[in-house]
């Protein structure tokens, strides 16, 4: 069908179907233009693959334009809050963001007191790849590993001061499983419904005093019921996202988290600049010593840690003894090699001092015995 | 009645059926097939009402209860989940969805590439009798009230792997979840 449709595009020629040069003289080839010549074989196959090129790498820089275009809405829609807080916002003095890949943006902040930094990761769907986009989408329905890709950001808030280690967070309910899912420090916590919060949203914490000190009204206000469909988690943690496997990965690296997946409608936007300034004024309590914990929850923290911890030595002890245990098998089948590959007459020599070997022990017991 | 006794009853009465028709004539061909797509639309239509009905009522109710551990699929520790309602609801319709697609693509091989059109018609009415006779249409389509053994979170009836396996069955009191919630067991990587 589409050969038959590409080839009524094609050169007179080439339509003809005369596609081999060798019906032709010499003189007669000789005789023809460079395009006669050219006309003479058939193009379908190269137009066809051109065409399929052009149009892929067309798709690829429409959805990387759109994704492009999706990033700086959402960094641009919520700088405000982020300008009248710090010096710098964006990666250097005149730039807003880093690409890193067609789906990946990275953005920052620095330069306030009591906050380190802020980054700003954002990943899109990889729309510029339509087959990889199709592909997620479809796996994504049919596997629980592969998530139907959206476009979601992370706001990560590194405080400069110091303070105690502890997991509170505000969690969507659409959605929340996966969220314990994918975040192990949310997998440590325990879930909780609350009034002070709207019904779409609970309280996954460590201990109920972080969760009344960690909602402060300014972030109750912010939150809506509606906003539980794209506030995905706003958390402070310090332990890591990926489930640790080293006693190195479960170093506390307290930070505030926001997750979000980007909308960006004004409203929305809005909001995130809310919980973010929300955030930053949390920050402040908790330097100038105006939200402290009572010591019976960090207590309880420290617990959890601990029995953390010692999961993860005795999964470390089960592999060392794995290692001693495999490493003795190896040498016991070295040694039985050995014996195999020498000589007869070595062979029976070493099975007669085997021999005398337990002669004597057996002599020595029966002396013990008389 | 039984699901299981039932079934067993339509596929004797259709295995009967099936030696009066003639599969060779074209008529009976086209019509197996086209009351076999219908069957399936209605299935699935059954699955968008429910589901859009769930999003309705919105019941952002929290739900927990702990997931036995699978070996089979490397999870040895109990799951503690997390959810609502609704998210519950739209996961046991996604689940059947997924297994009608199944269906159609054994379907599809055994009917389209190995030519065999008794199939086609045996399965004529199990998607739909199993989309009326699953819990969640149960509850949202003919407003059964979610209590009893329409209580959430579902038991699976103990299929046969479960006995080979030892997996236990789901657990909701208080205990195991407390203990299986804060255990660190998420975390996985994405990729």
């Amino acid at each position: 069908m589409i050969f038959e449709v590409l080839n009524k595009l094609l050169p007179a020629g080439m339509q003809q179907g005369v596609s081999d040069y060798s019906e032709f003289t010499l003189e007669e080839l000789t005789a023809m233009s460079i395009w006669q010549r050219i006309a003479i074989r058939n193009w379908s196959l190269e137009i066809v693959t051109v065409s399929f090129i052009f149009s892929f790498i067309a798709i690829y820089k429409l959805g990387d334009l759109y994704n492009q275009s999706k990033a700086t809405t959402f960094l641009k829609g919520i700088s405000p809050v982020l300008k009248k807080h710090f010096y710098q916002v964006g990666v250097t003095g005149d730039k807003l963001y880093v690409k890193d890949s067609a789906e990946n943006f990275s953005s920052y902040a620095t330069g306030r007191t009591n906050i380190a930094k802020v980054d700003i990761k954002i990943s899109l769907q990889p729309r510029q790849n339509l087959f990889v986009w199709i592909l997620e989408y479809v796996l994504g329905f049919f596997t629980g590993s592969v998530k139907i890709p959206t476009d979601k950001a992370e706001i990560t808030i590194t405080p400069s001061v110091q303070y105690d280690n502890f997991i509170v967070a505000i969690v969507s309910k659409l959605g929340m499983n996966d969220a314990r899912k994918f975040n192990y420090f949310l997998s440590l916590c325990k879930t909780n419904d609350s009034t002070n919060l709207p019904e779409s949203f609970v309280y996954m914490s460590e201990a109920n005093e972080f969760q009344d000190k960690f909602s402060i009204p300014e972030l109750n206000k912010a939150l809506t019921l509606q906003s539980a469909s794209f506030v995905k988690f706003i958390a402070a943690t310090d332990q890591p996202v990926e489930r640790p496997e080293s006693l190195r990965e479960m170093i506390p690296q307290r930070r505030l988290v926001v997750s979000v997946d980007i909308s960006n409608k004004k409203d929305d936007l809005a909001l995130v600049q809310q919980v973010l300034e929300a955030l930053f004024v949390f920050v402040d309590r908790i330097a100038d010593k105006s939200i402290t914990f009572r010591p019976e929850a960090l207590k309880k923290v420290v617990k959890t840690r601990e029995v953390e911890i010692e999961k993860l030595k005795k999964i470390q002890e089960e592999i060392q003894q794995e290692k001693v245990a495999e490493e003795k098998a190896q040498q016991k089948r070295a040694e039985r090699d050995r014996l195999r590959n020498l000589s007869r007459e070595e062979q029976i020599k070493l099975e007669k001092k085997e021999m005398e070997k337990k002669q004597k022990k057996l002599q020595r017991k029966q002396k013990v015995r008389m | 009645m039984n699901p299981a006794v039932s079934n067993i009853v339509i596929m004797l009465v259709m295995m009967q059926l099936a030696k009066r028709l003639d599969f060779e004539d074209p008529d009976v061909l086209f019509y197996t097939r086209a009351a076999y797509v219908s069957c399936q639309l209605v299935a699935f239509a059954i699955y968008f009402i429910v589901r859009a009905k769930i999003n309705a009522k919105n019941d952002l109710t929290t739900l927990k209860y702990v997931e036995p551990a699978n070996p089979l699929s490397g999870d040895a520790e109990p799951k503690a989940v997390v959810t609502t309602v609704k998210e519950y609801d739209l996961q046991q319709v996604n689940t059947q969805v997924k297994g009608m697609f199944t269906g159609l693509a054994m379907m599809a091989f055994m009917h389209l590439y190995m030519k065999y059109t008794n199939p086609l018609f045996m399965q004529l009415i199990s998607t739909v009798k199993s989309a009326l006779e699953s819990n969640i249409v149960k509850i949202h389509l003919f407003g059964a009230p979610a209590s009893g053994d329409l209580k959430r979170p579902f038991k699976a009836a103990p299929g046969f792997m479960d006995a080979l396996t030892g997996a236990g069955a789901v657990k909701t009191d208080k205990q195991s979840i407390e203990e299986a919630e804060v255990s660190g067991a998420g975390g996985i990587k994405e990729d």
